[in-house]
């Protein structure tokens, strides 16, 4: 019998689910009776009916939390990841199917799993979950706090508001692929939010929520590296699941069934680039100089970068200075006077006092002229550049702290100072003549090269980097003016090293 | 057993016996209705546990003028769509606002054929619609409530409310009738 869409359907799914009814599960009145009664507590307490005993209670708990507190940090450090399960503790209600002895807890097939009131959970390897079941953890008041745990393959884990944990050490270190450190300590160690992941039907999609239950918090529910999320295909019908899956050293397991697929929804804030100032020096050795003998020549130099990082390009400039120096061997061609002979030119005759003939004279040098005569000297020039940058360049991660790195661009150099020692020729006044004195070689004020780089970046800490790049430099203008002695554009090998601070 | 009045009056005073009592005359009804609202399990799971403990929050405000179980029925209602408007996005219910005609005519469906489709599968096909249209349907098609209501409690427009409710008809109408028809070629064999 065919009739109207509309009101057939209606009609069935009045008639299939105005009095639906399902068993819920066996917790759920447990939970509901637990929070009831601790809501009563609480009036009790703020009511200001406290007795002696809860007095007391609390003073104890007061000065038992503090003495843990203090010999916390020195326990920490002694913890391992492979520490043996037996001190930990679990209410028999929520574990009676959980395996602790092999440190992992796995659930799989069809139903929903719920582990409550869990007072220690702690060296838990993994906890892993497949497929269709969900997982939910209520009233987990001490998680794990070793390192080393993994959380697999939850569809949705979500947390209730009492929960403490404190001892997050395992779920925030887990996710530090993902970096959601600022979002799941936020949103799990307070206590004040959920984290779910939930599928989406529409085959190419998936929702990750990262819920607050105050929207004030939502500033710090920032995901980024959302391209590292994973997305796998797990069930059937095109219908995507979300897997964070990584292994027990926290690293994520790059499978190829999984594949990756950015959730641009979930990044509150567009991937932008990230600014980094550097100090650097470095240490060149120049070719082609003024001077066959100045091959080699040390350049130093020391510069401020500004570097622009977009994904795996940078381009890079700033301001540096550079000194190098060259000496130059001369000869001096000069003429000069040679004493032939001597003689007495007598000027005058006289009777002295004692009425002796006495004679006035003084000598008379002859001088024949020797013309060029050669002194070999040195000229060392210093030369003081100032220099800027234009470089672009590319960089890829290599791990987790190391980048490598290629760079090229022109650097543009102007004189800023040039200082010039002289050898101090000969100041004799037999010198009449100095044919050509000599002066350092004429310098261009301005001239560039072209660098090109190759390097390595390592991550001293968050966001301070250490440099090391070998360099390549060409000049693409020459140096002098007149090369008295290479006509070639100067090149030069060099290093450059420094810090940078990501901005 | 308890008449539902003595046992608002029993769990008033505290007796968690009552308490356990009335939420176990109630709960599976009650998840029944979470299960409705949400696409998961879990989900329901936790409107279930919220709705309750509201419920024995205000207890003291029941009147006995209605029945308890419609009194409870609203506050899970309330509960599933507050926890609906915490936890969804907001972007299919103000932007899929169709034009009336492009829905098309309603189709002639041969009830015998969608007769032979479960309950469960119905819930799974009522899951796979997008949060938007499931509420609506549900508030409309089974819980009873008007579009201006639906708006209201939804933060919608009416006209919103209508168009959604017809599109979540229409995809259901589509899903039904594939099933309809898987069930069909597979008789035919």
């Amino acid at each position: 019998m065919y009739r109207d869409s509309e009101n057939i359907i209606d009609e069935l799914f009045r008639k299939e689910f105005k009095d639906y009814s399902e068993e819920p599960s066996k917790d759920s009145w447990n939970n509901i009776s637990s929070r009831i009664n601790t809501g009563k507590a609480s009036s009790s307490v703020t009511s200001g009916l406290l007795s002696k005993r809860i007095y007391l209670g609390l003073i104890a708990g007061i000065i038992l939390i503090a003495g843990a507190l203090f010999v916390m940090p020195t326990q920490k450090n002694e913890i391992k990841p492979t520490v043996n399960t037996a001190q930990k503790t679990t209410a028999e209600s929520a574990i009676s199917s959980v395996n602790i002895a092999k440190k992992s807890i796995a659930k799989a097939n069809t139903d929903n799993v719920s582990y409550n009131n869990i007072n220690n959970l702690n060296n838990v390897n993994s906890i892993n979950k497949e497929q269709n079941n969900d997982i939910k953890f209520t009233q987990i008041n001490n998680n794990a706090t070793t390192s080393g745990n993994s959380i697999l393959n939850i569809r949705k884990a979500s947390f209730s508001a009492n929960n403490n944990f404190s001892g997050t050490k395992n779920r925030i270190s887990n996710l530090n692929p993902l970096n959601t450190k600022e979002l799941i300590s936020s949103a799990v160690q307070t206590g004040k939010g959920s984290y779910q992941v939930i599928e989406n039907t529409n085959n190419e999609s998936a929702q990750v929520i990262f819920q607050s239950n105050s929207k004030s918090e939502n500033s710090n529910l920032k995901l980024n590296s959302i391209n590292d999320l994973i997305l796998k295909k797990i069930m059937p019908k095109n219908i995507y699941d979300i897997a964070l899956n990584f292994n027990i050293n926290n690293e994520l397991i790059t499978q190829s069934t999984l594949i990756k697929k950015p959730v641009d929804y979930f990044v509150p804030e567009k991937k932008r680039g990230i600014f980094s100032l550097g100090i650097n020096g470095s240490d060149d050795y120049l070719y082609n100089v003024a001077g066959s003998a100045n091959n080699g020549t040390r350049n130093y130099g020391i510069d401020l970068s500004l570097t622009y990082t977009l994904n795996n390009l940078f381009i890079q400039s700033g301001i540096g200075m550079s000194y190098y120096k060259d000496n130059i061997s001369f000869n001096t061609i000069y003429d000069k006077l040679k004493l032939v002979e001597s003689y007495e030119y007598v000027d005058s005759m006289y009777y002295n006092a004692n009425k002796e003939l006495t004679a006035a004279h003084h000598t008379v040098n002859i001088y024949d002229t020797l013309k060029n005569g050669i002194k070999a000297g040195n000229i060392i020039t210093s030369y003081y550049y100032l220099q800027i940058p234009v470089i672009g360049g590319f960089q890829k991660d290599l791990g987790k702290k190391f980048k490598y790195y290629f760079k090229g661009g022109l650097i543009f150099a102007t004189i800023i100072d040039k200082k010039e020692i002289k050898d101090d020729f000969i100041s004799s006044s037999e010198i009449i003549n100095i044919r050509n004195d000599q002066k350092s070689t004429e310098t261009y004020n301005f001239n560039y090269n072209m660098v090109l780089g190759a390097g390595f970046s390592y991550r001293l800490t968050e966001r301070i980097n250490i440099n090391l790049e070998p360099t390549f430099k060409y000049y693409l203008h020459s140096i002098y003016k007149e090369n008295a002695n290479n006509t070639n554009l100067p090149y030069s090998f060099g290093v450059r090293t420094g810090l940078s601070i990501d901005l | 057993m308890l008449k539902d009045e003595d046992l608002v009056n029993e769990c008033l005073k505290n007796n968690t016996k009552a308490q356990e009592q009335l939420y176990k005359r109630f709960a599976s009804k009650m998840y029944g209705i979470c299960l409705r609202f949400v696409r998961y399990r879990i989900e329901a799971d936790d409107i279930l546990q919220d709705g309750f403990v509201k419920v024995f929050e205000n207890l003291k405000y029941f009147r006995a003028d209605g029945s308890l179980e419609g009194w409870i029925k609203r506050i899970m209602v309330n509960t599933a769509i507050n926890y609906y408007n915490k936890n969804t996005v907001q972007q299919d219910n103000e932007t899929d606002i169709d034009s009336p005609g492009s829905m098309g005519q309603n189709e002639l469906i041969d009830e015998n054929i969608i007769s032979h489709i479960s309950r469960n599968e119905l819930l799974e096909i009522i899951n796979e619609l997008a949060d938007g249209y499931r509420m609506v349907f549900n508030l409309y098609v089974i819980d009873g409530y008007n579009h201006k209501e639906i708006g209201e409690i939804m933060n919608i427009s009416e006209n919103t409310s209508k168009s959604q409710l017809s599109r979540a008809r229409k995809i259901l109408q589509e899903k039904i009738l594939k099933r309809s028809e898987i069930l069909a070629d597979y008789k035919t064999y």
